[in-house]
């Protein structure tokens, strides 16, 4: 468990190091605690023991999501490097701390063995974001975006608890191996089902499943977009890893108490997400809408879990992130020189800086599902994953990929074919190099790994 | 030589990749050139393989590393070298370097001239991944390669709103397409275990006829292959992608794009031969959009818009060679139509170069005395298009006709009566252009030129190509003892597919091949009394008082023509061109979005910025829910 | 350990009890606009579970359960914490603690 410490330990020497004076390091100074503790994660033999009285344990697929969850996170402080050198942050040592913990919160979704353990990550997860979300303090959008996470993450946790107690009183136990067979048992209590069920909903609401997803478009555009890219990546991995580790152990069974509920909300999310997708006039919501696509397609792993189920559900996972960052990366870049959030900001992009927008428009390709990207790949394991007699998700996946398309393709329009003057739009701006690297390497990773798959896929053995 | 022959595909990725980076710094024509030999070093490889690969030689499987494996779903990144994907790779490596060549000339002033080979260098790859793939999931990747090209290069002027619409409306239809295609790959997989084309070949041996799987999955293959080659009801994205520069017109008409439909049924032809409903269809499909196109091609005033509609309508007609089973005989036209169509397109560049961007041919005419070189390469492609004896084109369309006469007279009938609307509205278009005087004003004629040597080098290459073409497949009766080259070439492919002309009655060819170029004459000789004699010429809009006409014209015979068979014509093709067109194009996609963007304005209504009531419809949605889970038991 | 004790109130009862107790919260967070009321509803929906796991374990002979309950007293002061620091900045921007006013993000 030393990953969460040495995390634990840069969170705190960044709140120090922002107080005394060193405010140009705090950046840089994260950055390299999240390398060494990725480093460390990697050397780390697979401890075939839980840490803290078995509440923690690191299996393997915990430990790739680990691993994303701190690049991810890594590529998040690096477009923060690009805000810093334009404008003087007297709080970037904060958020950089509570970024840093809830990062610890994410990982412990990851690993957790006990219920208390994933209640804990949760809300370590979640009240850091609270705060970020509305760490713009004089933007009325940002204030609102953090009022309404804080509402509606607080009542989903409620919910969540009110789940968690009632599977207590059901199973008298909080370990999560306790409870799981208690699951697989033929006949379980109604009471049991009843907070399986809360638990579910609570977890529809943290992965933004259609109708639990409210909060995310506002948030997502309320929120500064550097951290709008943290919520849209890293929560989204934390809120799948747990979620899917949960329901292989307690919905994965013949009458499961969610399998309806489950059925449903793919449907709905996949659905509405699109259709709504495709009227937004704001590049940010647009990506909300696409994440919440996302969530649903993420959901139709559950539907036939196995072993093998794990390793696509990471790479459809990392592709999503990835893609994600990429584009969240230009639109950090359009805000830095003084565009709005909507499409008429990337038009003539392609022309005034064509290699960023040649890895802008890679992450585009690959959310759309085009071949030779990790999207595609995502997309296509998830069909292959879907048996036979459920064609009509097999259809909803296809069709929907369709019409995304037309709103993705909206973006790439917008930097290829866009009947403006380059010059006269974008200002003759130079892309920080640090967003060039982020864009560069999220592109790269999703051509390689599209190429390759074996490649990431085989770290789950 | 095969060997090495994974460059033929690594070669214009390279070609992409060098112009797509750097070419905005190189000076002149170099990205030309570079996006030139990108392509034309695979054509010699290609070549190189081409003349090794003997009659006898097995298909080449080149393994280069695995790619998917996921459950017992296995997919290589292979290719297969046979007989057929050879042809393919010939036909877009050889006309394509051409086109390329071509596009120096034609786009050297432009803006964009180094992304435009980038792109175009894309195209080939994509093409290139698509034909020689060795597996189902390959073809597929180069299917939406291509796709995603064509969107890039129809929008390649992307100043003009109106091309960036025919782009996304080119793509969007191809998604379309595209649904069926995969949805047909999901099928075969669960149905043979195996995305290989060879390993699904001999599994297929031992399916019955008429497997209902079969059946829906070759119809979803069908259906990919109606958005890729433009066919009823997917087509219309194909006419509006003229908006690209010319030379991607070619490029998509003739070499690349429209042929991976076509391509695709062939590689396939072991499933379709088990579901002979789904032949029919092809061939019904395929005859309809014959002659359809055809009638609508009638009436176009826009030179790129007439050799459009030509391609929908040629593309028909080898759909119908394919749906009676003749494989061979479609590919042929594939070939002489890549010749012949590449030469018309680039000759009508040719055209509007040197009228500097006049593509009416309203405001043309007489041409043939100020663009000499022009006008003999686009007559040559017309004649060969029109069938005339001994172009090309007569050889393969006449191959079609004899062997539709055989299986199904309906069907031939319908055929022959949509090559002599060819013939109708080419040599309308071909007397239109060039013949007559100049019908613009005299400041512009003194601005008329000849293009550059570089444009005119490739036009006769592929004049050439046309005129000869024919060899490549000639029939018993001509050819004697070397008939049938190309039929033989593929024959390994198709080992159950007969050759239509082996057992035929001498007579009766020489009589239906006199039919047809009789008949072409006799139109062409129709059409040059009332286009160049009487200079008829289409006016702006078309008055249909048909009874006030024959009456005014009554000695007239030319004009009787005109009014009796020519007006009703042209007139139900002013309906198909401007009704029921857009009746297609609303259903098969456009109004699809408007639709789905009306439903989802109004679902965005429902986050209407109030907490409150977002936690309202949660807590609802939550007591539904719970309702359905444990109280309602489905 | 905590063995059978016998109890003068029937389970059911307690279960009952917190679940009215949930539902209360419920309303009131759906129906108040205030949005610190809204906080203390979010508040009385933690303590029905509260003393629904305090009640599980105390029946079932678990202490597990009541070191739950520390738990979410903690995460729910943290909670609490945060969310009236976010009221207060809204306050200061909009001089209002009402959440219906807060439309500026929609669509």
């Amino acid at each position: 468990m030393s990953v969460i410490i040495v995390i634990l330990l840069t969170a705190i020497l960044v709140l120090f190091l922002h107080i005394f004076e060193g405010r140009q390091w705090v950046n840089p100074l994260a950055i390299l605690g999240l390398s060494l503790s990725f480093i460390i994660l990697c050397l780390e033999n697979n401890s075939l023991w839980g840490d803290y009285s078995s509440m923690i344990y690191m299996t393997q697929f915990a430990k790739v999501f680990t691993g994303t969850a701190i690049i991810f996170t890594i590529l998040v402080f690096f477009i923060n490097q690009s805000r810093l050198k334009l404008e003087e942050d007297t709080n970037n040592g904060d958020k950089l701390g509570l970024v840093l913990f809830s990062l610890c919160g994410a990982i412990l979704l990851f690993t957790f063995t006990n219920i208390t353990m994933l209640f804990l990550g949760i809300e370590i997860l979640s009240i850091p974001l609270y705060v970020i979300a509305s760490s713009s303090k004089h933007d009325l959008h940002s204030n609102e975006a953090g009022l309404k996470y804080f509402l509606m993450g607080s009542f989903a946790t409620s919910i969540i608890l009110f789940g968690m107690a009632l599977i207590f009183g059901a199973t008298n136990s909080l370990d999560i191996m306790t409870i799981s067979e208690y699951f697989s048992q033929a006949e379980i209590s109604k009471m049991a089902a009843l907070g399986a069920f809360f638990v579910g909903i609570g977890f529809f609401f943290k992965v933004a499943a259609i109708p639990f997803h409210f909060w995310t478009p506002d948030v997502y555009e309320g929120t500064p977009s550097i951290w709008a890219t943290y919520f849209a990546t890293v929560v989204k991995i934390a809120s799948f890893g747990a979620f899917f580790r949960l329901y292989i152990l307690l919905g994965n069974v013949d009458n499961s108490p969610l399998y309806k509920v489950l059925v449903l909300i793919i449907i709905l999310t996949v659905v509405v997400g699109t259709l709504t997708a495709l009227v937004q006039e704001n590049a940010k919501r647009m990506i909300a809408y696409s994440s919440i696509v996302n969530s649903g397609f993420l959901l139709m792993f559950f539907l036939n879990p196995s072993s093998d189920i794990l390793s696509y559900f990471g790479l459809f996972i990392l592709g999503y992130g990835l893609a994600t960052i990429g584009i969240f990366s230009a639109i950090v870049y359009l805000e830095s020189i003084g565009n709005s959030n909507g499409f008429e900001g990337f038009d003539g992009l392609g022309r005034s800086q064509p290699l960023f927008s040649l890895g802008v428009a890679i992450c585009l390709l690959s959310l759309a599902g085009i071949p030779l990207t990790v999207g595609f790949l995502g997309k296509f394991y998830l069909l292959m994953s879907l048996s036979f007699d459920q064609w009509w998700m097999i259809l909803l996946v296809i069709a929907s990929s369709i019409i995304s398309i037309v709103y993705y393709f909206r973006i790439f329009n917008g930097m290829y074919f866009s009947n403006k003057k380059a010059s006269a739009i974008v200002a003759p701006e130079v892309v920080s190099p640090y967003l060039n690297f982020v864009v560069g390497f999220c592109a790269l990773s999703l051509i390689i790994i599209g190429l390759f798959p074996d490649f990431y896929l085989n770290i789950f053995q | 030589m095969e060997k090495y022959f994974y460059l033929v595909i690594l070669f214009p990725l390279i070609g992409f990749l060098v112009n797509g980076l750097l070419g905005s710094k190189m000076k002149g024509t170099t990205p030309g050139l570079i996006g030139t030999v990108a392509v034309f070093i695979p054509f010699l490889i290609a070549l190189g393989v081409f003349f090794n690969y003997g009659h006898e030689s097995q298909p080449i499987l080149q393994n280069y590393f695995p790619w998917i494996n996921i459950f017992d779903f296995q997919a290589n990144f292979s290719i297969l070298i046979d007989p057929l994907s050879l042809q393919m790779t010939l036909i877009i490596t050889g006309i394509g370097s051409l086109i390329h060549l071509y596009s120096i000339g034609y786009m050297h002033d432009d803006e964009g001239f180094a992304r435009f080979f980038s792109y175009l260098n894309l195209f080939i790859f994509s093409m290139l991944l698509l034909v020689l793939g060795s597996n189902l999931l390959i073809l597929f990747i180069g299917w939406e390669g291509v796709g995603l090209c064509s969107y890039l290069l129809i929008g390649f002027w992307y100043k003009n709103e109106d091309y960036g619409y025919a782009a996304r409306k080119a793509f969007v239809m191809n998604r379309i397409g595209d649904l069926g295609l995969i949805a047909g790959i999901v099928l075969l997989w669960s149905y043979f275990k195996t995305i290989e084309f060879q390993a699904m070949a001999i599994h297929a041996a031992n399916v019955d006829m008429s497997d209902p799987v079969i059946i829906i999955a070759t119809l979803c293959l069908f259906i990919g292959a109606i958005g890729k080659s433009a066919q009823i009801p997917l087509y219309t994205w194909l006419p509006d992608a003229m908006a690209g520069p010319t030379p991607v017109s070619a490029l998509i008409h003739a070499a690349t794009m429209v042929t991976a439909g076509i391509y695709l049924l062939v590689r396939a032809h072991f499933l379709f031969d088990l579901a002979p409903s789904v032949l029919n269809l092809v061939s019904y499909v395929g005859i309809a959009t014959s002659i359809f196109a055809a009638i609508i091609a009638l009436r176009q005033n826009d030179i790129k818009k007439v050799l459009a509609y030509s391609t929908v309508s040629q593309l028909g007609l080898m759909f119908v060679a394919l749906g009676v089973g003749a494989y061979t005989t479609a590919m042929f036209h594939v070939t002489t139509h890549a010749f012949f169509k590449a030469l018309l397109f680039l000759g009508a560049g040719s055209v509007i170069h040197a009228l500097h961007g006049e593509q009416d041919i309203r405001n043309m005419g007489g041409l043939k005395n100020e663009i000499k070189s022009t006008y003999w390469v686009f007559l040559i492609g017309t004649l060969a298009i029109c069938g005339i004896f001994p172009l090309s084109g007569m050889f393969s369309k006449d191959e079609i006709l004899t062997v539709l006469f055989e299986k199904s007279k309906g069907l031939w009938a319908l055929s022959l009566f949509s090559s002599l609307l060819t013939a109708v509205y080419m040599f309308r278009l071909l007397f239109l252009t060039f013949f007559g005087t100049y019908r613009d004003d005299e400041h512009k004629k003194s601005k008329i030129h000849e293009s550059p040597m570089v444009m005119m080098a490739p036009l006769w290459v592929l004049a050439i190509l046309s005129v000869f073409g024919g060899i490549l497949n000639l029939p018993h009766l001509i050819g004697g003892e070397s008939y049938g080259k190309m039929a033989h070439f593929l024959d390994p492919i198709f080992s159950h597919s007969k050759l239509a002309t082996e057992h035929m009655d001498a007579g009766l060819e020489i009589g239906l091949m006199a039919l047809v170029v009789g008949l072409v004459v006799i139109i062409g000789f129709v059409l040059y009394n009332i286009y160049v004699k009487k200079e008829s010429l289409p006016k702006p809009d078309m008055s249909l008082r048909g009874v006030e006409a024959l009456v005014a014209n009554k000695f007239g015979v030319d004009e009787l023509y005109d009014t009796v068979i020519s007006k009703p014509v042209l007139g139900i093709s002013r309906f198909f061109g401007q009704k029921v067109e857009s009746a297609f194009d609303g259903i098969s996609g456009f109004f699809f979005v408007a639709g789905f963007k009306s439903i989802g304005n109004s679902l965005r209504k429902i986050q209407n910025g109030n907490v409150e009531f977002y936690l309202i419809l949660m807590t609802g949605s939550i007591v539904v829910l719970m309702i359905l889970q444990f109280l309602i038991k489905i | 350990m905590l063995m059978q004790i016998n109890h003068i109130v029937p389970i059911e009862h307690i279960i009952t009890l917190s679940c009215i107790l949930f539902c209360i919260g419920v309303m009131g967070v759906l129906l108040r606009r205030n949005a610190i009321i809204i906080l203390m509803c979010i508040e009385l929906m933690l303590n029905a579970v509260n003393i629904l796991f305090a009640t599980f374990s105390a029946y079932n002979g678990n202490p597990d359960g009541q070191i739950f309950v520390f738990f979410i007293m903690v995460v729910a002061a943290a909670e609490v914490a945060v969310g009236l620091a976010l009221l207060v900045l809204i306050y200061r921007n909009t001089r209002s603690v009402d959440v219906s006013l807060l439309d500026r993000l929609k669509w």
